[in-house]
């Protein structure tokens, strides 16, 4: 526990350590980053298309339009000029919807079975060999671009003729429908495919992390703990999980954030189901697809105002949300610490007028 | 990490519902080494296939077509853009200067938020949290028109590694996950020791707290690395027609783009061959997950 | 830091798709043919030689002394003594460089690739960054999908007359092609060195067994119309117990509609036209689809190769630039690298097919920034203008050349066997199907209004839409959400 010297020490005298350690973050961040930012933002209230014709009804992306695209997005009551954006309303919504379902679909079972994992990994009473080559494997789907992994199970469960599904259930030969799990319009066997991969791709990920946290757990409290008997459920629930409260919420922030900005999966897993070898299936369809889809189209369709509007929308939610989890362990965390800190200066004040020192 | 308690009351029982456990697991991850290597062995088959049998689908036996195909992608005139030595020596060098920037900046940037205490440190830690919640999809707007005519310079800073390198230092995530893992598992009390004992604050990070932080670093040092290494996107949004930039996922991408007469075993090969690199990278770095480095030197 | 940004990281790496398909989208470039144009007497050899450039030729032949009297001025300097040619892929520059070099003074180190963007999709939005950098640029590459995006803009493209032409210069090549080239003021900015008219190839073992037809004319006589075609559908499910289907895809039989649509996808007031080609369009999909004329595998899918090895299909809709050495169809034949030994090598022909029509396609523009008058001009004028260089490039790269005068004398000399045809011509097939395009109604929003109407009509045959009517009114919706320009009744 800090003692007095310490704590005058820590809030007077070093205060301007902080800034100095944080200043490159702050300088390149706002070098390289801040301007794309902004522009984001600013695109929000400008119009959609870069042809004549919306800049002469001024809808178009050099028309200043204020919150028409917020209002198309959200809640469909645009009028006149702007009322063909109007139809975005509801694809939004079922992308939101989309994105919720794959993001609680993906994000439960990753953290369950990291979780379990990385305790494994850590316990005590498990003896396994070969413990060190699992632990590397596991990561392993990660190092593979996304696209390679679309592609790859886009081979292996597609809806043609020749993918592997279809060709060990023999459907060519006997005449038969070929499965169509990733069709344009399939539902849930294509939501619960891209939940698959997402938990493939990333589980290996938050073990890791969680092992580090894991490892940054004090040995003797784990040995206190086994030399009192404890169960591999009490350690768990008693030492483990409280211990890991703070990577947890680095965790369960980070996966949220990447849940509800979900992209390329769900972008790339059903290229080449539509006529044309392009097509995202409906039902998987992320708020983070639509973004990108309305950003990337030519001159007519780019659609920078309501890609933007978009953009300003789930970055207001992911913040509430966050805001959320932080609130929930920041809580007791920051609760436990202002109080140690008022008492410390107390103390300090105490002491300095006593003029006690001890280390 | 080898925690070997030795019990003078291992009873029988006791023994073997350990045993039990153990097997289970083991047989658990046995299954998921299957499924978590069957697709990297997949790309390693179609490599070794030709063409017109990688076109006919999936198996499980290799080929026999590896070395041909490799021929193929050096010495096809149709593949002169692939250049894997160049590509090689580009993308380690924006992946390793990237990794190096991000975990020794975002592990400073952290230290200065756990370690000391300023007016600003709540509106800095809540701006760099706010802006890692921003989506990334629509800022690649700005941040080309940026870089052809960069503020304040007024120079364009196309096909320079400059905008590839750089803000890697700004790494909110990172930040973030450091910060975390500091206040879980960093003793406060061991820098006042320090202080104590004289040591200057750049010397206590360096000298004290980036060891205590191995973990972390490597963990964060491998995914950075293998997220730059596969990050072909921004690559391709700063590197434009300068072929001796390029770096390998554009390559691979180019060789991708042969319409003409493509030889899918060498495109096959080019994608296996770009994830080498990154599973040597990685193999390397996680001793420092797997050994027992782990928060290294702070016994109580 | 990884689950965020790298959703960024993997926007575009797409194509490093592993695995075994590769997907080109509908977007096209000529293909280069070494073996299948094989020529006049006289040129064969020195087609063998492009390969190694040992044997360049000396002497200038047939057109250098075409060019020194330009009909207009060339109004860009010889600052750069080398021309940079903008481009995705040098598919086509690598040859059309090798040729340029061969048959004028210029040496091939005097025209330069320069490599922008991984793909078309890619160099479309990429061209404008470049244009911003310091590095030079003469000519550029414009896909047919995309060729109004820069074109309609005087910042990125300049007229073809800034290069000396004057319009009439391009009258000798085909008409839809200089109509494509041409922006909505009348000005041609962009000249192609191709045309692209496709047919339909089949497999001549199969016609013979089920549709008795034994040489094309008698199976052009099988599918010389939609209804006709149905018809041999019909004939073709029945005597092959459902095994074998007519159409390749439904993304080939696309292909061959939406370029005979008669009207514009968009009138000139604005409003988007829905008439009954796409009910019909629509409905003829829905039928095949479900009655098994069509198979259910995607263009440029694995599949696509396989249905034409396993007797999936009696043929598909294929173009110009599908028949090179190693290219489209003789992957889709199965066969290895430079042999013939795939499981239906050569047991296609082609035919014209219902209706003539065309994939795609490239064409040059010239930057503004363009400081290579000279070369320029004889770069165009070699590729584009002259139909003796192009007959000479035709011969060269086995493409089809927007000549017709000089397609005809290839197709008249009747030297040019394509190995992967059953030693058929496939170019006096196709020079019959070139005279009948028209892409006269291209619009500006073809390509957002043809991928809508795509989408809507492939969730139509998967049955997610009750009728046509419902499928047009997501259409609909779908163009609404996407388009401000447009009234959409």
């Amino acid at each position: 526990m800090a003692t007095a010297a310490q704590s005058r020490i820590k809030s007077v005298s070093y205060a301007k350590y902080g800034y100095i350690f944080i200043l490159p973050f702050f300088i390149v961040y706002f070098v390289f980053m801040l301007y794309p930012l902004i522009e984001t933002f600013r695109l929000a209230f400008y119009g959609n298309g870069f042809t004549d014709v919306v800049a002469k009804k001024g809808i178009g992306g050099h028309n200043f339009v204020g919150f028409e695209n917020f209002k198309a997005l959200l809640f469909g009551s645009c009028e006149g000029k702007f009322s063909n954006f109007n139809a975005n309303h509801s694809v939004f919504f079922r992308d939101f919807k989309n994105t919720i379902i794959i993001w609680i679909g993906n994000f439960i079972p990753q953290i369950s079975l990291s979780l379990l994992l990385a305790v494994w990994f850590t316990d005590l009473n498990v003896k396994m060999p070969g413990k060190g080559f699992f632990k590397v494997v596991m990561y392993m789907p990660n190092i593979i671009t996304a696209a390679s992994v679309a592609g790859l199970y886009f081979a292996l469960l597609g809806p043609s003729h020749y993918s592997v599904i279809n060709l060990l259930l023999k459907t060519k030969e006997t005449g038969a429908d070929p499965v169509k799990w990733l069709e344009m319009n399939s539902v849930w066997p294509a939501r619960f495919i891209i939940m698959f991969i997402q938990v493939w791709m990333w589980f290996g990920n938050t073990m890791i992390m969680l092992m580090s946290g894991i490892q940054g757990i004090n040995e003797s409290l784990f040995e206190a703990a086994e030399i009192d008997g404890a169960s591999s459920s009490q350690t768990f629930w008693r030492i483990t999980l409280p211990l890991l409260k703070t990577i947890m919420v680095y965790t369960l922030l980070t996966s949220m954030i990447g849940g509800l900005q979900m992209f390329d999966i769900p972008y790339m897993l059903n290229k080449g189901t539509d006529l044309n070898g392009n097509g995202i299936i409906t039902s998987c369809e992320t708020v983070a697809v639509f973004i990108y889809n309305k950003f990337h189209g030519n001159d007519t369709s780019k659609l920078y105002g309501i890609s933007g509007a978009a953009s300003v929308i789930l970055f207001i939610i992911t913040a509430i949300l966050g805001a959320l989890v932080f609130y929930v362990q920041r809580d007791k965390d920051a609760i436990e610490k202002n109080r140690k800190r008022k008492q410390a200066i107390k103390e300090a004040k105490r002491r300095a007028k006593g003029g006690g020192f001890s280390i | 990490m080898s925690r070997k308690v030795t019990y003078a009351n291992d009873k029988g029982g006791y023994q073997t519902q350990v045993l039990i456990k153990s097997i289970a697991i083991y047989v658990a991850l046995i299954l998921l080494t299957l499924v978590c290597l069957l697709p990297i062995y997949l790309l390693f088959v179609q490599a070794t296939r030709t063409s017109v049998e990688s076109l006919k689908g999936f198996t499980l036996i290799p080929g026999g077509s590896l070395f041909k195909n490799f021929e193929t992608l050096r010495s096809k005139s149709s593949y002169e853009m692939y250049r894997p030595l160049i590509g090689l020596k580009n993308s380690m060098i924006i992946a390793l200067c990237c990794a190096a920037l991000t975990v020794f900046f975002s592990g400073m940037t952290a230290y200065g938020l756990v370690v000391y205490d300023f007016k600003l440190k709540g509106p800095a830690f809540v701006f760099i949290i706010a802006v890692m919640m921003i989506p990334t999809q629509v800022t690649s707007l700005g941040f080309t028109s940026m870089l052809t005519d960069f503020p304040i310079i007024h120079k364009s800073l196309l096909n320079s590694y400059i905008p590839l390198i750089v803000p890697a230092i700004a790494a909110p995530a990172i930040v973030f996950f450091m910060r975390q893992y500091m206040l879980s598992s960093f003793p406060l009390d061991i820098i006042e020791a320090a202080r104590i004992d004289g040591s200057g604050e750049f010397r206590t990070f360096l000298t004290i707290s980036i060891p205590m932080m191995k973990p972390a670093f490597a963990v964060q040092a491998i995914f950075a690395f293998i997220q730059k290494w596969n990050d072909y996107y921004t690559q391709s949004l700063v590197i434009v027609g300068d072929k001796d930039k390029m770096t390998l996922p554009m390559m691979v991408k180019a060789v991708m783009n042969i319409k003409n007469d493509p030889d899918y075993g060498a495109n096959n090969f080019a994608v296996f061959f770009s994830i080498i690199p990154v599973t040597v990278v990685y193999i390397i770095l996680s001793r420092f997950i797997i050994g027992g480095v782990a928060a290294g030197g702070v016994k109580e | 830091m990884n689950k965020l940004k790298k959703s960024l990281a993997l926007i575009a790496t797409l194509a490093i798709a592993s695995t075994a398909f590769v997907a080109c989208g509908d977007d096209s470039s000529s293909s280069s043919t070494a073996d299948n144009s094989s020529s006049t007497s006289d040129s064969s050899s020195k087609e063998d030689d492009s390969k190694d450039d040992s044997s360049k030729e000396e002497d200038s032949k047939d057109d250098s002394s075409k060019e020194d009297a330009p009909k207009a001025e060339i109004k860009y300097g010889d600052d750069d003594p080398t021309l940079s040619v903008l481009c995705w892929t040098d598919n086509d520059l690598k040859n059309m460089i090798k040729c340029f070099a061969e048959n004028t003074d210029y040496t091939e180190d005097q025209v330069k690739y320069v490599n922008v963007g991984g793909g078309g999709e890619e160099a479309r939005d990429q061209y404008i960054t470049y244009f911003e950098s310091d590095g030079d640029a003469d000519l550029f590459v414009l896909e047919a999908d995309w060729i109004l995006d820069y074109i309609n803009k005087d910042q990125y493209t300049d007229p073809l007359t800034n290069l000396g032409f004057t319009d009439s210069d391009f009258d000798g090549g085909y008409a839809y092609v200089k109509a494509v080239g041409t922006n909505e003021k009348g000005v041609i900015k962009g000249s192609s060195w191709q045309a692209t008219p496709g047919g339909y190839v089949y497999r001549t073992d199969l016609a013979e067994q089920y549709l008795g037809a034994k040489t094309p004319e008698e199976m052009q006589d099988k599918v010389k119309d939609w209804d006709t075609f149905t018809e041999s559908a019909k004939t073709v499910k029945e005597a092959s117990n459902g095994k074998t289907a007519m159409a390749d895809t439904l993304g080939g039989m696309w292909q061959v509609w939406q370029y005979n649509r008669k009207s514009a996808w968009v009138d000139s007031d604005y409003n988007l036209v829905i008439d009954d080609f796409c009910k019909d369009y629509a409905e003829l999909a829905k039928t095949y689809y479900d009655e098994g004329y069509v198979t259910k595998e995607g263009q440029w899918s694995a599949g696509w190769n396989q249905i034409m090895q396993d007797d999936s299909t009696m043929g598909a809709f294929l173009c110009t630039w599908c028949f090179g050495k190693d290219g489209t169809l003789s992957q889709m034949e199965g066969n290895s690298e430079g042999k013939l030994d795939g499981p239906t090598a050569g047991k296609f022909n082609i035919t014209a097919g219902p209706s003539g029509w065309a994939w795609g396609g490239s064409w040059l523009a010239v930057s503004p920034k363009c400081n290579s008058g000279t070369i320029a001009h004889d770069f165009v004028d070699f590729f584009t203008v002259n139909p003796d260089t192009m007959k000479t490039y035709a011969l060269f790269s086995g493409d089809f050349v927007n000549s017709p005068a000089a397609m005809k004398a290839i197709v008249d000399e009747k030297s040019n066997k394509n190995d992967y045809l059953g030693g058929q011509d496939q170019f006096s097939v196709l020079y019959e199907a070139a005279s009948t395009i028209d892409m006269s109604n291209v619009t500006a929003y073809d390509s957002v209004l043809k991928s809508a109407f795509n989408n809507a009509v492939t969730k139509y045959v998967n049955g997610d839409y009750k009728d046509v009517d419902a499928m047009i009114a997501g259409f609909k919706d779908d163009v609404k959400a996407n388009v401000g320009d447009l009234t959409v009744e």
